[in-house]
């Protein structure tokens, strides 16, 4: 069974996500659509472009280097897709960044990352390499 | 699949209308930003205005004018034009959003026309009487009227006379 969505697929890369992550998004959707619009734009640019002109404050940046959970102590790069109003969309990328995998998101009240979502995010990426999602 | 249902009502349409808009405008000024190497400090000195305007332009909230937007591009040597359906077409359109990749489709049909020319001259069109019209002609007149089909110094068509042919 398929447990991931494909939110956008470009020349550049292919952003995948949770069925979790896809639900809270459009949930935030049905009431702010043009924070969701502007978040989907980021990840539209990041599928067609890449990372290059996404501008690291507000749009596209790498967070932290996180334990993928899978017990052998791997650890995979997270980043965040930044959208307004301190909506964030937390994922890993594969080794050359051709597939983003978002495995959490939060609305948060301070700019700074909540070291939880991270975490999510890497053991969701985990699961994506160990071959549980698909 | 879409983070969000495609738009229904008229305030939805300009919603995202409005963010796709306002994000391709402020990609254009970042690629050309990059291409010409040049920091928002620069180039807010460049068009005389504050540094903070154009980070203001670059940000989320941003509602600039169309003015401001022409100049800035105008500072950063950038050639850049305006397209709407109506006027420039979908497929232009597509091709500038990055649905399309129009050069590509154009390079395709000109290799299938290039292709069909090729096979044009591969073509024999053979004629014969009974390919004709229904006409009162004698059969003298048929033979005729099938020859002026031929053109001058074209070999691709050539008469069969089905008749003398099965005769013989």
């Amino acid at each position: 069974m398929s447990t991931l969505v494909e939110i956008v697929k470009g020349k550049y890369a292919t952003v995948l996500a949770t069925k979790k992550v896809e639900k809270d998004l459009k949930k935030i959707g049905r009431g702010d659509r043009r924070s969701i619009k502007r978040l989907q734009n980021h990840m539209e640019h990041y599928a067609k472009h890449g990372p290059d002109l996404l501008d690291g404050d507000d749009q596209f940046k790498y967070e932290d280097r996180v334990n993928m959970g899978l017990g052998d102590g791997q650890t995979v790069k997270v980043y965040v897709f930044k959208g307004p109003n301190h909506l964030r969309v937390y994922g890993c990328l594969d080794n050359d960044g051709r597939v983003s995998l978002c495995g959490s998101t939060r609305v948060k009240q301070k700019n700074k990352a909540i070291q939880g979502d991270l975490e999510k995010a890497a053991k969701e990426f985990g699961k994506y390499v160990s071959g549980e999602l698909s | 699949m879409s983070l969000l249902k495609a738009a229904e009502t008229l305030n939805e349409r300009m919603i995202d209308a409005a963010e796709d808009f306002k994000f391709a405008m402020q990609m254009a000024v970042r690629a050309a930003m990059k291409k010409q190497n040049i920091k928002q400090r620069e180039l807010a000195a460049l068009v005389g205005c504050s540094p903070s305007n154009i980070s203001q332009l670059l940000s989320y909230e941003a509602n600039p004018r169309a003015e401001s937007v022409a100049k800035i591009l105008a500072a950063l040597d950038e050639d850049f034009a305006f397209a709407c359906e109506s006027l420039n077409g979908k497929e232009v359109l597509d091709h500038i959003k990055g649905d399309v990749d129009l050069l590509e489709k154009i390079e395709r049909k000109n290799r299938r026309i290039g292709d069909l020319k090729s096979q044009l001259n591969d073509w024999k069109f053979e004629l014969s009487v009974h390919d004709l019209p229904p006409m009162k002609l004698s059969r003298g007149q048929a033979k005729a009227q099938a020859r002026k089909i031929q053109y001058a110094g074209n070999d691709n068509f050539n008469f069969v006379d089905t008749d003398q042919a099965q005769a013989a």
